[in-house]
């Protein structure tokens, strides 16, 4: 009796962990909700550099969220922010270290855009969201999905621009006939984002309506 | 670089939102209200200029250390600062401005915690040297994040309106416009870009 119902209750731990991972995948921080926009943008020049901030926003959000919530509880409302920023900073260094061993020259080719992971919106946003769970492993699989889906964002925007900017990925050659160097900039990283965008959103409604039985999809 | 250029370089030539990509989350957040737009400029600007302030002689010991640990402990020292900021200006906001606190404690945290301002507290370590030149760049940069979302609530209703195509309404749509702006922001810079 008291083993079924423990089968019952890590079954439905199971399918509400599950629906954490695919809410913050399908709710993207980046594309849908609009997070953590300028390290994706400005910084997404190259999949080198992508990787490295996605790498970096991971370990920064998956090792801060979990002793901030632990504070959280002890500490008032007006300095939580303050205390997160904080942690968020701490975790920063072993993160910018690790990055900077992994990758070549990483700080020069990211500019100001790797150490603005400690402080965006993704942090600060998704810490409030992280705070109406109650339990420490959905908040560890929460900050995870959420770094996976700016990991995913990032990395596609830098992809997309380093094959049409330098006609290579990763550095190697894809024979691209017409580069444009000057997608590499700013101003290229709000059109590739924003085409990502409307293409995410495009597929996310056609799939819903696709889900709809075939007598609703006409109302 | 006399104060007059710097000044106009950060309001127009690296205008933070339309060259450097910061604050983007901000604006899009705001674009809709431009009176919380305003609010939210002038706010950034505060805590930006009082940040800076603080943060300025902590961050030049760090001047002569190894750049592995220039790159890890410049950003540390602008988080605490942020942080010690924000905190006193939400305990002066209760002392000072009794009426308007409920809505500074719900946007001070928006505004100081976004890329905006720790953006350019990184951009300052590069690109401007001595006191007053960094503590002038913090102003106009806030004058230009001002003036850049402006531009953007402007468009609002055309991002948002009913002939834009579904997928594109809302954020996909102010992307792709505020990356057309950027590139005319570049002519500010004299670059040929094509």
């Amino acid at each position: 009796m008291i083993k079924s119902e423990e089968k019952q209750s890590s079954k439905a731990d199971l399918a509400q962990l599950t629906a954490i991972v695919w809410n913050s995948l399908l709710n993207n921080p980046v594309l849908v909700m609009g997070l953590g926009l300028a390290p994706v943008i400005a910084g997404s020049s190259t999949l080198k550099v992508s990787t490295a901030i996605a790498i970096g926003e991971m370990i920064i959000v998956v090792c801060s969220f979990l002793p901030t919530y632990l504070l959280m509880k002890k500490i008032p409302k007006f300095l939580r922010h303050a205390v997160a920023t904080v942690i968020s900073a701490l975790c920063f260094i072993p993160a910018g270290l690790i990055l900077q061993y992994s990758f070549d020259n990483i700080f020069e080719l990211a500019g100001i855009y790797l150490p603005l992971i400690v402080i965006n919106s993704i942090v600060s946003t998704g810490l409030e969201e992280a705070m109406r769970f109650t339990k420490g492993y959905q908040i560890f699989v929460f900050s995870f999905a959420l770094s996976l889906g700016f990991g995913l964002t990032i990395c596609s925007a830098g992809a997309i621009r380093e094959i049409l900017a330098f006609g290579t990925i990763w550095g190697n050659s894809v024979n691209m006939a017409y580069p444009v160097p000057q997608l590499a900039l700013p101003f290229g990283g709000f059109l590739v984002v924003g085409l990502l965008a409307a293409m995410f959103r495009g597929v996310k409604n056609k799939a819903r309506k696709m889900r709809q039985p075939s007598g609703a999809r006409g109302k | 670089m006399s104060y007059l250029t710097l000044v106009i370089s950060a309001v127009f030539v690296q205008n933070i939102i339309f060259t450097k990509a910061l604050g983007i989350t901000l604006t899009v957040q705001s674009i809709s209200k431009p009176k919380q737009l305003f609010a939210s400029g002038i706010l950034l600007t505060v805590i930006l200029t009082l940040s800076a302030m603080v943060s300025y002689y902590p961050a030049r010991l760090f001047d002569s250390a190894s750049l592995t640990l220039k790159n890890v402990m410049v950003p540390f020292v602008f988080s605490v600062s942020v942080a010690i900021i924000s905190v006193v200006l939400l305990f002066v906001a209760r002392w000072k401005f009794k009426k308007q606190y409920a809505m500074i404690f719900r946007q001070l945290p928006l505004v100081a915690f976004d890329s905006a301002v720790f953006g350019i507290l990184l951009l300052t370590v590069k690109n401007v040297q001595g006191f007053v030149p960094i503590i002038l760049y913090s102003i106009a940069s806030g004058v230009g994040f001002v003036l850049a979302s402006f531009i953007l609530s402007g468009i609002y209703h055309f991002c948002n309106g009913e002939n834009t195509p579904a997928a594109f309404r809302g954020l996909p749509a102010t992307l792709i416009y505020m990356g057309i702006v950027s590139m005319a922001f570049y002519a500010f810079s004299a670059k040929i870009l094509f």
